[in-house]
């Protein structure tokens, strides 16, 4: 393990049950992150996603990709993401190839296409083992916060 | 590469990112005002010529860029190509 959840909570705004990386298993700084997600049988969306038949919604998953890509820009701007901005999905252009289930792992592998100080293009896949889930091309802006306890 | 081969390059990378076909890209057209291109698709186009071309583009000249004719001009001065 390279980060456990308490550094993640460092960088990522996400807390549970919205919180969708466990554990960062590679980093190449301002070029490549790896990271885990254990999808526990008992969350909540499993529930109604589907009775009888859960699956991973896959909105959940781009989610999931968005929030490692976040982890990549904080090893290409730490300066920037140490101020914690708010993060904006802007674009996300998104295939999923296979289903993802209760107990599954995702691996998330988040690539840099480009990142500059005020957002970021990343191309980033999602596994189960050696499974293509999803692959996705996000951009997202950085913007400074301007408010605070949301006011 | 010749400065013809780089600019008909740039413009198939350009159109290929903003969804736009070959014909209908001008070289003048703004990119904000005429075709729409935000700064996250600045950013995108800006990967797709580093990628490409093996470049590093500066940072402060991503918002200074207004047309595929001064992308183009960066792009010639960045690769040396007269």
């Amino acid at each position: 393990m390279v980060w456990d959840k308490e550094k993640i909570k460092t960088i990522l705004p996400q807390r549970e049950p919205f919180l969708f990386i466990d554990e960062v298993i590679e980093v190449e700084e301002g070029k490549r992150v790896v990271a885990k997600k254990y999808l526990d049988p008992a969350a909540d969306f499993f529930k109604g996603h589907f009775p009888g038949n859960p699956v991973m919604p896959g909105v959940l998953t781009i989610e999931a990709m968005a929030q490692a890509s976040i982890i990549l820009f904080y090893t290409a701007k730490p300066g920037i993401a140490k101020t914690n901005p708010d993060y904006y999905l802007t674009n996300v252009n998104v295939t999923f190839k296979s289903p993802v289930y209760p107990g599954d792992t995702l691996i998330l592998e988040a690539c840099n296409f480009k990142i500059v100080d005020f957002g970021g293009v990343i191309d980033v896949t999602a596994k189960v083992g050696d499974r293509i889930a999803a692959t996705m091309r996000g951009s997202f802006a950085v913007v400074a916060k301007k408010r605070k306890n949301g006011k | 590469m010749t400065p013809q081969e780089l600019e008909n390059k740039m413009k198939e990378l350009v159109a290929g990112v903003i969804g736009m076909p070959l014909d209908k890209l001008s070289g003048d057209a703004d990119f904000a005002r005429d075709l729409d291109v935000d700064s996250m698709k600045a950013i995108e186009i800006t990967g797709a010529i580093e990628k490409t071309f093996k470049i590093i583009v500066p940072e402060e000249e991503i918002r200074k860029i207004r047309t595929l004719n001064q992308a183009t001009a960066l792009a010639k001065q960045l690769l040396d190509i007269k």
